[in-house]
This record gives structure tokens, C-alpha cells and sequence, in this order.
């Protein structure tokens, strides 16, 4: 017998999310922050064949290069966990994955939690340099849609730690290496 | 009796779906009795208020601009591609 909640709690979350990207998209568009074709979307098989056919070799920054395929698969499995794609045309250029907290007292979750960001490995992709940005500003609206109050970003590199400072991140420290950065969501 | 290599593939295989955690009916009741807002309203204040992107300076996006460090995030033990 099919899994009815379960299905039912996939279609609500998906929901959210789209509201959230198309918001996301307009916003980048509005403000000329992006000024080539851009689609943000949730993740699905398209998704992992296309990063398996076109993300080939290191990442620019020498970090990176995760198991995606792994990464959404085990995202896909919670209804409520971020996941998005960037796209422009037919260009993979980006991806994310993360979380939302447990669902407290009234469905409110507190913290969204962004694990995984990655963009595209070819150094000429039409979206270079914005792929972080955007997928923070889907998180963030994500979350309002669910009631988060915070963001945050879990294991940032250290090297640029001084920049997500600088955009209203604080830091959160443990033996010395970065745990996480966090930023108040306005509810 | 089965050997290792026989049950190995069950514990391969993807973990079953996790349970979903939506509201349940009494938890929304309850919700709009104390008056936090609906999907609806929700959505209607983020389509009305500036985003994050729309919160960035000019010097914040010229910041981020030439760093291909800031366009990943994960641990340093995250799951690595197989070639």
C-alpha cells in the first residue's frame, strides 16, 4: 500500500520549494544580479545524469568535486530537505543541498542548514561566481516559507570566512576550525 | 544457510523513506488560532519583501565577485566523486 502521508508531505514541500525558486528567480532577474537565462528547480534524475555527463575534472577552487549522485539521493528520501539545481539554458551550473531543523511546536522550523554547495567545473559556465549567492537566497526563502528564523551554512572553507562575514554571517568555531556560519532570517 | 556475499545487497540498497513530519491537522488549528501566518500569507510576504539578493551592496557582490573558493561548501570528509 502506497505511503499516502508520505506522498502528501513530498507534494507540500515541493510546493514550497518552487514558490521559493520562482521568487528566488524573479529577484535576480529584478535586481540585475543575473542578466543571462536562469532557472533554479528542485533536484531529480535529470539533475544527476547531467552533472554525471558534463562535471568532469577539478573544481576551479581545488575544493569540492562531492558525490552528488549520493549527496540527492539521500536528500530525496526527507520530504522537507533542500535541494535545488541552477541552471542556465540547458547548463548545469550549480547545485545545493541541506536541511531543516526538526519541526518544532505549530510546524515551525527554526534553522534552515545549507551542507553542500558545488557550481559547475567549467570555468566558462554563464553563471560563474553567482552560484553560491543564489543558492543561499533559495535557502533563505525556503525557510521563511517554513517559519526558520536562521541559516545557517555548515563547514565553510576557511579561506573565506572573512567574505561571509562580510555578508552578515557570524561564525561559529570549534578547535579552531569553522563549524558554521549563521545569519538571522527576518520571519 | 546464506553466505556474506548473498546479504551483502540488502544492506547496500537506499534506507526506506523517512516517516514525513507535516502538520498535523490539530497542529495547524492550533496555528491559526495563534495566529502564525499560512502557506498563503507566507508566500505573500516573501514575494513583498527583499529578498537576500536584493539585501546584497554593490561592494558585497564586487566582494564576491573572482572567488571560486566561495562557490563551494561541504566538509573536508564529504563524499568525493569516483572517477
Amino acid at each position: 500500500m502506497p505511503n499516502l502521508h508520505f506522498w502528501r508531505a513530498k507534494q507540500d514541500y515541493a510546493r514550497r520549494r518552487r514558490i521559493a525558486y520562482d521568487t528566488v528567480r524573479g529577484e535576480a532577474a529584478q535586481t540585475g544580479f543575473i542578466s543571462v537565462p536562469l532557472r533554479i528547480e528542485e533536484t531529480n534524475e535529470h539533475t544527476v545524469a547531467a552533472w554525471q555527463a558534463t562535471w568532469r575534472g577539478p573544481h576551479p577552487s581545488g575544493a569540492g568535486s562531492w558525490d552528488w549522485d549520493r549527496l540527492l539521493r539521500r536528500a530525496w528520501r526527507r520530504p522537507s530537505a533542500f535541494h535545488v539545481a541552477i541552471w542556465s539554458g540547458e547548463v548545469l551550473c550549480g547545485l545545493g543541498v541541506g536541511r531543516v531543523s526538526k519541526r518544532r511546536a505549530f510546524g515551525l522550523r527554526h534553522t534552515i542548514s545549507v551542507h553542500f554547495v558545488e557550481s559547475a567545473h567549467d570555468r566558462g559556465h554563464p553563471l560563474r561566481y553567482t552560484i553560491a549567492t543564489l543558492v543561499i537566497a533559495a535557502a533563505v526563502a525556503y525557510g521563511k516559507l517554513l517559519g526558520a528564523t536562521r541559516i545557517r551554512l555548515i563547514e565553510p572553507l576557511p579561506g573565506v570566512i572573512p567574505l561571509y562575514e562580510r555578508l552578515g554571517f557570524t561564525v561559529a568555531w570549534k578547535a579552531g576550525q569553522p563549524v558554521y556560519c549563521e545569519r538571522r532570517i527576518k520571519p | 544457510m546464506r553466505n556474506r556475499a548473498s546479504v551483502a545487497p540488502i544492506f547496500a540498497s537506499p534506507a526506506p523513506p523517512r516517516p514525513s513530519d507535516t502538520p498535523s491537522w490539530g497542529e495547524r488549528l492550533v496555528a491559526r488560532l495563534l495566529g502564525l501566518p499560512s502557506l498563503e500569507e507566507a508566500e505573500r510576504r516573501l514575494r513583498s519583501e527583499p529578498g537576500f539578493i536584493a539585501s546584497l551592496t554593490p561592494e558585497q557582490i564586487e566582494a564576491i565577485n573572482g572567488r571560486d573558493e566561495f562557490e563551494v561548501l561541504g566538509p573536508r570528509n564529504g563524499p568525493k566523486r569516483k572517477f
